[in-house]
């Protein structure tokens, strides 16, 4: 079961944002089951929901086509000098960014902006001891 | 009804520990559970318990303080929480007014009622209502009933600010599942 702290979701995002400023139009970070949204700034839910569907589908047709597996992420060029990328976090999570290609570095995003967003997402998963650890700090407060 | 494990605030500090480090020290007096078969539905009360509903009612609201206090700490905007019975009766709340609860929990379990005679009024099979969601605004609410518990049905109310359904959602089932931990039903 997916177990994961929004607190740090979030702080995955303000990081993201910081970094790539006013290029960051939108993002959300999604569980791929629901397809619902954990996290984000300028939420889109619909945008959440089709790039979940258009995620499986891309990867039906790489199989289909026996080519290799979708791996980390994706990147479109859309109009209006706008990047969408979108990343892969394991087999739960995914997260999308609409850019504004004009204020974004390429090499920032695909260098600095999402290798940090990848260990963000993976540290704000618990496993058992950060939620054995968790149990403790609440215990402890009373 | 268990006003023991009601905490008003955020706080982890209970009104309970500071009785109880100034209590005279008790005897511990163990009721043993008759085993009973298996209850399709999980919704119904082992009978002991209900027999000393007063004394139990007391030690699981305690027991499932942590489930609460978890739910505040990886929620942001975080607002209330509460677990209550299935008839309606407080178990165990936070960031809810003490005046409100009695309230609340009856509010809880009739909303949950309404809403599983209207779902499977509109929706096929005779499934039991899992989870109700409500948005006000900002502000959102989950509502879910977690069964097949050694006090049969408990429901879980969830309130946050600003933040998304999906991760009420996801909060809420690792909450279900805390509870399930501590009060399965094994037998």
């Amino acid at each position: 079961m997916l177990d994961i702290d929004i607190n740090a979701l979030e702080q995955a995002i303000a990081a993201a944002k910081a970094v790539l400023k006013d290029g960051l139009v939108a993002t959300d970070i999604w569980d791929r089951e629901s397809g619902l949204s954990l996290a984000g700034h300028n939420s889109r839910p619909e945008a959440v929901a089709l790039f979940n569907q258009l995620t499986y589908e891309i990867s039906d047709t790489l199989s289909g086509s026996n080519f290799p597996a979708l791996n980390r992420y994706y990147l479109l060029d859309v109009d209006g000098d706008n990047t969408i990328v979108v990343q892969r976090h394991g087999d739960d999570l995914m997260s999308g960014m609409l850019l504004d290609a004009t204020r974004v570095n390429l090499g920032i995003l695909v260098s600095v902006v999402m290798p940090r967003l990848t260990a963000a997402v993976a540290a704000a998963q618990h496993n058992d001891d950060q939620i054995a650890e968790l149990e403790e700090l609440a215990n402890a407060g009373r | 009804m268990s006003a023991h494990a009601h905490q008003p605030e955020h706080s982890s500090t209970t009104s309970y520990d500071a009785a109880h480090d100034t209590e005279p020290e008790h005897n511990a007096e163990i009721l043993v559970l008759t085993p009973r078969s298996a209850e399709p539905d999980g919704t119904e009360m082992d009978t002991d318990i209900a027999d000393y509903w007063e004394l139990w009612s007391e030690q699981i609201g305690r027991a499932l303080v942590p489930v609460l206090d978890k739910l505040a700490a990886t929620l942001p905007s975080f607002s209330s929480a509460m677990i209550c019975t299935a008839d309606g009766f407080n178990l165990c709340t936070l960031g809810v007014d003490e005046d409100q609860v009695t309230r609340l929990s009856a509010m809880t379990s009739s909303l949950h009622s309404i809403a599983d005679v209207m779902s499977t009024s509109v929706h096929d099979g005779d499934d039991l209502l899992d989870i109700v969601s409500l948005t006000n605004g900002s502000s959102s609410t989950v509502l879910m009933a977690i069964r097949s518990l050694i006090i049969g049905q408990v429901l879980l109310w969830v309130t946050a600010e600003q933040v998304p359904l999906g991760a009420l959602l996801m909060r809420g089932r690792v909450a279900a599942r805390d509870i399930r931990t501590i009060l399965a039903d094994a037998r």
